[in-house]
């Protein structure tokens, strides 16, 4: 078996997109934050830098979730307590907001550059 | 070589296709760390098919292929298929241009890569509209590098496949027969 020339240009083009692509998917991932919804049916991963409204769907009807200047919060929703709209609005990782009638999370993915709080378990 | 024979090319679609549920299967026992690191055994039936089919059957043996895939797998009804069904055409699509393009020149090893930089290309585009946003382009790279390994290697096996078989000689003896024979 011979292998042409035609054929290591295309495997050439194949490493150049994995090139390509990892230099795009992986800069500029750390020290970035992301929002992270999730519902019975649905997950999202949106950058918490962007401007973004979603209706996130659960068994009681549509929780609002806005993504404004780096924070999240719930603004909206179908549940009886308001819990979720009264927690606020959550910027850094690890924090969380939840909707559990309306089986909705949101929480703060991604490591930050220092801005973490320690928090009363932390030795 | 296209061979013209109707018959003749009914006959070796019915038989692609059973070799690529047959691989299907196979594939499909495989344990898989995570759900898109596929091989594509089953594409090993569509380059042979490449040499020997026209380049409409091929397109009829892909549509086949997905939807043996989508039965053996149960994903027919799910929007896997859909992925699949997407990156198995154009995959096809794409190694069929190749093929025609640059003829002799090329071996199965780059239409091999080629195609499976196609149908991962379609997928993960899919993936970035349909389901899961901006975070698609996270696996792109895993994804495309493991279709290049994979598809390289199918594509090699393919190739010695394909000059060395017995089975391979006597379908295109038989096809210069029947179409003389029309």
């Amino acid at each position: 078996m011979k292998i042409k020339i035609a054929d290591i240009a295309i495997i050439i083009i194949a490493l150049l997109v994995i090139v390509l692509t990892s230099l795009y998917a992986y800069s500029g991932i750390k020290g970035k934050l992301y929002v992270h919804i999730k519902s019975d049916s649905n997950e999202w991963l949106i950058p918490i830098t962007e401007q973004k409204t979603i209706w996130v769907k659960g068994p009681i009807g549509e929780t609002e979730v806005v993504i404004n200047s780096g924070s999240a919060r719930i603004v909206s929703s179908p549940c009886r307590e308001k819990i979720c709209i009264r927690s606020g609005s959550i910027s850094r990782p690890g924090q969380w907001v939840a909707c559990l009638p309306n089986r909705v999370f949101v929480s703060i993915e991604g490591k930050s550059s220092g801005e973490e709080s320690v928090d009363a378990v932390n030795f | 070589m296209p061979l013209t024979s109707r018959n003749h090319s009914v006959k070796l679609i019915a038989f692609l296709t059973a070799l690529s549920l047959f691989l299907s299967a196979i594939e499909y026992a495989i344990p898989k760390p995570v759900p898109f690191m596929r091989l594509g055994l089953a594409n090993l039936s569509i380059l042979i098919g490449l040499e020997l089919l026209s380049p409409g059957n091929v397109i009829v043996l892909v549509l086949f292929k997905a939807l043996g895939q989508g039965l053996i797998q149960g994903t027919l009804f799910s929007y896997i298929f859909l992925f699949s069904l997407a990156g198995s055409l154009a995959s096809g699509v794409i190694m069929i241009l190749t093929k025609l393009v640059l003829g002799s020149r090329v071996t199965l090893i780059g239409i091999s890569v080629l195609g499976a930089l196609a149908s991962n290309s379609v997928q993960i585009i899919l993936a970035r509209f349909i389901i899961f946003g901006e975070s698609a382009w996270l696996i792109a790279p895993a994804f495309f590098l493991i279709g290049t390994i994979s598809s390289a290697t199918l594509g090699a096996i393919s190739e010695v496949f394909y000059r060395r078989s017995q089975w391979v000689k006597l379908v295109i003896s038989e096809g210069k027969i029947s179409t003389e024979e029309d």
